[in-house]
């Protein structure tokens, strides 16, 4: 079976339309690959696996004749893609507890990588293992927040639950970080 | 914003820049698929159910006649016509059917345990389901029976009395229910939750524990508890019943020797068995049953084992053959699967019902549902499902068996997916 690379700049060579939904797909990704995958990586440290992540959403959404609304389709991809997030280290978690030798080994190894790549200096190092701390849901709403500058309504979106939660999750995860910081609220 | 916002904004910010767009590895697309005519579905279906129905009749003349080596009775119960899998990417459970893939129904799982939560399913004779589900506003799950109609459509859906299964850091990972429906039996493993840990200037992480299992009274919720598996790493692989519901069988891997200075189980270290419990004891020790099969010279990696009902035979998934090693790096496993059945009064070998290579394992993804059976409420058809996932998730496979064949599944690529029928 033979498969088509699809650039990071643009369709490869050869590539053509994998179904009505392939075009709009492509196009999708071609603007929000690097975002996807940083998102991705930001919930779960691990480059590579941020990368399949994104890859496996990818696939998917190309398997398929019909796409979500097209309004809403990037809030789609990127609940895919947190989805995505939370299987994986449901995974790792079960994984390194027994029998994954490869992802546990790895898992060790990764939880910070991306932060070691960036060369963090010590106060972001701190604030992002502070943020490492705090409840899945809290942690993928601040992101989503203050990393891509989502507003209540598309995390609520994204997230599949209500704007008010957002902003009480938000408010929440805020204060719990402000009390790891040991900073005021 | 707050300094607390600030700080937050420009720690994700770098973090993120540390990610370059040039560096990215391409995506690759899958092939195109072909367009097919309005007609050829219906007649496709038409043509799928003659030769099940064709095969099913051969398959039945020539176990007729093979009966005599001791095993069950195979292909003589109808094939199921749908089954169920746990929904891709957060969505709910499906119904499928068999013959044509097409999803009949969802399972009407609350919209917010979708988020995050694998599904855990189990099938009951009558078209009778299991599904446990993230409960709403708890760290927990829940356990809910439905039915499925012989259109495939969902019904009865409700949520089995008993509370909220688990927590934050003990989810189910494995389920059967009883022939008839009125217990299920729920495995449950260990997968700390907590604050960061284990890392530089961080405490160490919590160690890992042993899966236990409970049995739920479907009709009343009323729980019993199963303990007491052999060392930290033991893990419940997978769960079968009895047609009378009198014995519950388990397979359980455990790691004698790990890797030094790590959770990893050391190369060989692994061991693995098969018991059965007796559920009216209401409880107790999980080695306090017999053991029916256990990791062998002849059996040296069984990854899956289920008890036919009439109880005599265990249907086992082995993995056998050499591992190879190149630049240092080992396979996981070994590459040869089997779909075999063992005698359980003896521990022979009655037959092989499928093999397959699985290539280089050096980097599949060996979670412990890396590969998945699934039997039919009779006993006689199984779903294998292997989610090996490597690379980019294109060499997994998921079907049901059919004389020596794996009959292609949705989702065809394996997936790490739970289903049943």
């Amino acid at each position: 079976m033979s498969y088509q690379i699809w650039e990071a700049g643009g369709l490869g060579p050869g590539a053509s339309p994998v179904a009505d939904s392939g075009a709009s797909v492509s196009a999708l990704f071609r603007e929000h690959h690097a975002e996807l995958v940083r998102l991705a990586v930001l919930m779960t440290g691990d480059r590579a696996s941020a990368e399949d992540i994104v890859q496996d959403v990818f696939a998917r959404l190309c398997a398929r004749d019909q796409l979500p609304d097209p309004g809403g389709v990037l809030a789609y991809v990127r609940a895919a893609v947190l989805n995505g997030c939370r299987s994986a280290l449901r995974r790792r978690a079960v994984a390194r507890r027994f029998g994954a030798a490869r992802d546990a080994l790895a898992a060790d190894g990764i939880r910070r990588s991306a932060e070691s790549e960036a060369l963090l200096a010590e106060d972001r190092r701190e604030v992002l293992a502070a943020l490492d701390g705090l409840s899945r849901r809290r942690r993928e709403v601040l992101v989503l927040r203050y990393w891509l500058g989502l507003p209540e309504a598309e995390i609520a979106a994204v997230l599949g639950i209500s704007p008010g939660t957002v902003k009480s999750t938000a408010a929440r995860g805020i204060a719990a970080l402000a009390r790891q910081l040991g900073e005021p609220a | 914003m707050t300094r607390t916002e600030d700080r937050l904004t420009e720690a994700l910010t770098a973090a993120a820049r540390a990610v370059p767009e040039e560096s990215l590895r391409p995506l690759i697309a899958p092939p195109a698929r072909r367009r097919r005519p309005a007609w050829l579905a219906p007649v496709a279906a038409a043509l799928g159910i003659v030769l099940v129905v064709g095969l099913a009749l051969a398959a039945g003349t020539w176990l007729s006649g093979s009966r005599s080596s001791g095993g069950p009775a195979v292909g003589q119960a109808p094939l199921p016509r749908y089954y169920l899998v746990e929904g891709l990417q957060g969505g709910a459970p499906v119904a499928r059917s068999t013959a044509t893939g097409k999803i009949t129904a969802t399972v009407p799982v609350p919209k917010e345990a979708n988020v995050g939560v694998d599904d855990i399913l189990a099938g009951a004779r009558g078209g009778v389901f299991f599904v446990t589900a993230a409960a709403p506003g708890t760290s927990g799950e829940r356990l809910y029976r439905f039915s499925l109609t012989t259109s495939g459509q969902v019904t009865g859906f409700a949520v089995v009395p008993g509370g909220v299964l688990g927590n934050r850091n003990w989810s189910p990972d494995a389920m059967a229910a009883s022939p008839d429906g009125s217990r299920v039996a729920v495995s449950f493993a260990y997968a700390y939750a907590g604050p960061g840990c284990g890392s530089t200037g961080e405490r160490p992480c919590p160690a890992p524990r042993p899966d236990y299992i409970d049995i739920i009274d479907a009709g009343t919720g009323t729980r019993s508890v199963w303990r007491g598996g052999t060392g930290p790493a033991f893990s419940v692989a997978s769960l079968s019943w009895t047609a009378d519901g009198r014995q519950l069988v388990y397979l359980g891997q455990s790691c004698r020797r790990l890797q030094l200075n790590t959770e990893v189980c050391a190369h060989g270290g692994r061991t693995a068995e098969v018991r059965a419990l007796n559920p009216a004891a209401g409880g107790g020790r999980l080695d306090s049953g017999p053991v029916l099969l256990r990791q062998s010279a002849r059996y040296p990696y069984i990854v899956q084992a289920q008890i036919t009902p009439d109880g005599t035979t265990i249907t086992a998934v082995v993995l056998t053959g050499r591992m190879s090693s190149s630049h240092g790096i080992s396979d996981l496993v070994p590459p040869d699967l089997s779909v075999i059945q063992v005698s359980r009064a003896t521990g022979q070998p009655l037959r092989v019902l499928y093999q397959r290579n699985l290539g280089r394992t050096t980097d599949i993804n060996t979670g412990p549902d890396f590969l998945q059976l699934s039997q039919d409420g009779a006993g006689q058809h199984w779903l294998l499902n292997g989610g090996l996932c490597a690379g980019h998730c294109t060499d997994g496979f998921n079907g049901w068996l059919r004389d020596g064949q794996l009959v292609p599944l949705s989702p065809v690529n394996g997936r790490e997916v739970d289903q049943a029928w």
